[in-house]
């Protein structure tokens, strides 16, 4: 068996961020009343910097992460209070150096996430799986949760085997005491009746390269 | 009053004696054991499975595939009470008159029987399935479902024609009629019993009994006076081809037709078709569907025979935003919030291109019908019979110890051709009536062969004709050379024609049953 695609699980610290959006502006309110306008102007660049490294690592969303920025910018610029304003050259330093912070991450910005950061390879297989999944769809409805001559498979990998409401099972499913996991899936799919002797359910012999598409394309259900 | 028998049970009888044995309780099997109850009694209905699906019996059928690649074989038929009508959809519709005529430069042999033949006998099948004869009157159906009736396109003198598909209400034939069966006096049905032979007498001419097999080992013989296969296309095949001891080629193969000319309702996706805002909701599959309606758009009998064409119609899939542009839209929450990347910028673009389509969907559902930006067309046909598809009988072995079936599939020239010139046609066709313009692929065998799919419907295999040189069975599907061995089910057609194939196999039962029971 080929390896199976798994979803990727890349954490989102998006609460963090969020407080570091929200927190700064006033903290730099209180800083300005009692610093000078370098190291105003220092801080400024070292927030729009911080931001810019939080937003390209795990950034709050592009939404959040564009008001911080602007809302600095503004700040120092032409929304701020005459008394946080900074002197001419500091201030195109700042407006500068924040719109490249602005922009810059936009070019270097990762392609996508799941669904679309899985490989190509990834696609295809789901694809792949979606065409053979042909040979379920006569007995089970892979869209819905109707069951047919076969229980509805959606969302199957994960769900307790034999316990899809409404459908009566083979003895040997109905007390079974698992948890469809891609790999029992697969050789279930292979050879039912070797698996759980009495089931309903049959196949004709098949390789498995297909049976890892079609686990794939059920896994890939699973996710939306 | 009789009651299910289960083969398996010790106390059941070892030799089973009767009128009729009809092997297998599908579409074809249930109306001639229903039929024939009242005229012959003594009727044995002989299934494989039980009341409910089971693996180990559906694994009788796990043939491999030979050729162009067919459906899942231990899934696309069911081997249990109630057949392959278990899982139907129910789509009912009649052979149109040519589909009878031969048509050489086809392939296509004709009927020996005609539309009047069979032309009562559908219209009971119908009524048998909850459908009313006016249900294919395309103009009453059309108003009927709240559709102008001046949307059909041969109302503005094209060679187009709709042809309606009617959804039949009442189509778990093994749920409904188990009742019936399991109390009807004239009928024996037998659960659990898989025929593995036909065992001919020793001239070869009258079956003398046949040999069957319970999974847990117990064999069976069955006597009767007249035999009838409805185990389905392929396996009524299989039986005749692999029940070889007499006549070495198999029972009714003199002339090696025996498994040959199977053929299904091929289908192919391809193309596109940009609507203009004057096509009619009729022919928009989701639009017509919401309104319990499918109408094709297909071509007059007269256009078929002038250009060489098979039955062909086409089905115009909707699409007012694309998937992608769907996916999209449901992630620009989620782009906002995660971790930024391209995608969000990606999904923007994806979602302001489709706007249109949008729109025109929300119209389409709060103030009536407006077409799609563009629709897939699904092109389908009835295959030419082709002698090189057929059934194979392998060396493997069930665990019945029979030979397993295999299925060599293809596809012809003349149905790639069809597809070709019939999208070519419906586009232009459609482009003089102002509703739209074709955007044509290329119809190629790789395209068709990567693409094809069928319909489940099992058609061939065990053919009709008058002459034993063109076919296995004769008009009343007695299989010729053999005095009392019958055929039912779409084995026996000699084309697929136009036709949703459940409701014509009721039909020929209907008709079966009148002659095996003595009144046709």
């Amino acid at each position: 068996m080929t390896a199976l695609p798994l979803p990727s699980a890349r954490p989102l610290p998006r609460l963090p961020a969020v407080l570091l959006a929200l927190v700064l502006p006033p903290v730099a309110v209180w800083l300005r009343r009692g610093a000078t306008r370098t190291a105003w102007a220092l801080w400024a660049l070292s927030l729009a910097a911080v931001l810019t490294l939080r937003f390209l690592a795990a950034g709050p969303g592009i939404l959040l992460w564009a008001l911080a920025v602007l809302a600095a910018l503004g700040l120092v610029l032409r929304a701020a209070p005459p008394a946080l304003q900074l002197a001419a050259p500091w201030r195109s330093v700042v407006a500068v150096f924040g719109t490249a912070a602005l922009v810059l991450p936009l070019s270097v910005l990762p392609p996508g996430r799941t669904p679309s950061a899985s490989s190509p390879a990834d696609l295809a297989l789901v694809a792949r799986g979606n065409h053979l999944a042909e040979a379920c769809r006569p007995c089970h409805a892979l869209s819905s949760d109707e069951n047919r001559v076969g229980p509805s498979l959606l969302g199957v990998i994960g769900r307790k085997a034999g316990t899809m409401p409404g459908f009566a099972y083979s003895e040997g499913l109905a007390s079974a005491d698992f948890v469809w996991e891609p790999e029992l899936i697969a050789s279930f799919a292979t050879d039912p009746l070797t698996m759980i002797p009495g089931t309903k359910m049959a196949v004709s012999p098949r390789p498995d390269d297909e049976t890892a598409a079609i686990v794939a394309y059920l896994l890939s259900l699973a996710q939306k | 009053m009789t009651a299910f028998v289960d083969a398996r049970d010790p106390s059941a009888p070892r030799i089973l004696r009767g009128s009729v044995c009809i092997v297998g309780a599908g579409a074809a099997g249930i109306t001639l054991a229903r039929a024939l109850a009242k005229t012959r009694p003594g009727v044995l209905l002989i299934e494989s499975g039980g009341l409910e699906i089971d693996g180990a019996t559906q694994m009788l059928f796990a043939g491999h595939q030979l050729g162009q690649r067919y459906f899942e074989l231990t899934s696309c038929r069911l081997r249990y009470f109630g057949g392959t009508t278990n899982h139907w959809s129910g789509f009912c519709r009649a052979n149109d008159p040519i589909d009878y005529e031969p048509r050489p430069a086809l392939g296509l042999p004709g009927w020996p029987i005609g539309h009047e033949d069979l032309a009562p006998y559908i219209e009971a099948a119908g009524a048998s399935l909850g459908i009313t004869a006016a249900a294919f009157d395309p103009a009453a159906v059309v108003r009927g479902r709240g559709l102008d009736p001046d949307q059909l396109v041969e109302r503005h003198g094209t060679h187009l024609m709709t042809k309606i598909f009617e959804l039949a209400p009442d189509i778990r034939l093994g749920q409904i009629f188990r009742d019936e069966i399991a109390t009807a006096p004239g009928v024996t049905p037998v659960l659990n019993l898989s025929v593995t032979k036909i065992a001919l007498d020793p001239t070869g001419t009258r079956v003398d009994h046949l040999e069957a097999r319970t999974l847990s080992g117990v064999a069976h013989r069955i006597e009767a006076e007249d035999y009838v296969l409805c185990a389905h296309a392929i396996e009524n095949a299989r039986l005749m081809l692999a029940s070889d001891d007499v006549i070495p080629q198999g029972v009714g193969n003199a002339h090696d037709l025996v498994g040959r000319y199977f053929s299904d309702h091929a289908h192919v996706e391809a193309s596109r078709f940009i609507p203009s805002e004057r096509f009619p909701a009729l022919y928009d599959f989701d639009a017509a569907r919401r309104r319990r309606l499918n109408a094709n758009l297909s071509f007059t009998d007269d256009f078929l025979r002038e250009q060489g064409l098979l039955q062909y119609y086409c089905r115009f899939t909707p699409v007012y935003v694309s998937p992608e542009a769907e996916a999209a839209r449901g992630r620009l929450k989620a782009d906002l919030l995660a971790p930024a990347d391209r995608q969000l910028f990606a999904d923007i673009a994806a979602v302001m291109a489709e706007l249109d389509g949008t729109r025109r969907w929300r119209q389409t559902r709060r103030s009536g019908f407006r077409p799609p930006p563009v629709y897939l067309l699904d092109h389908r046909i009835e295959q030419a019979p082709n002698r090189d598809s057929r059934v194979v009988l392998s060396q493997r072995r069930d665990a019945l110890g029979s030979r397993i079936a295999d299925l060599d599939w293809r596809v012809s020239d003349a149905d790639i051709d069809t597809i070709a010139r019939g999208q070519r046609a419906i586009g232009r066709e459609l482009a003089a009536l102002g509703y739209g313009r074709i955007e044509e692929e290329e119809i190629t065998r790789p395209l068709v062969e990567a693409r094809v799919e069928g319909h489940y419907h099992h058609i061939g295999t065990l053919r009709m004709a008058d002459r034993p040189e063109e076919g296995v069975v004769d008009r009343w599907q007695k299989v010729h050379g053999v005095a009392n061995l019958h055929v039912g089910g779409s084995a026996v057609f000699p084309s697929a024609g136009y036709s949703g194939p459940t409701m014509m196999i009721i039909a020929m039962s209907l008709r079966l049953a009148e002659r095996l029971g003595g009144r046709a």
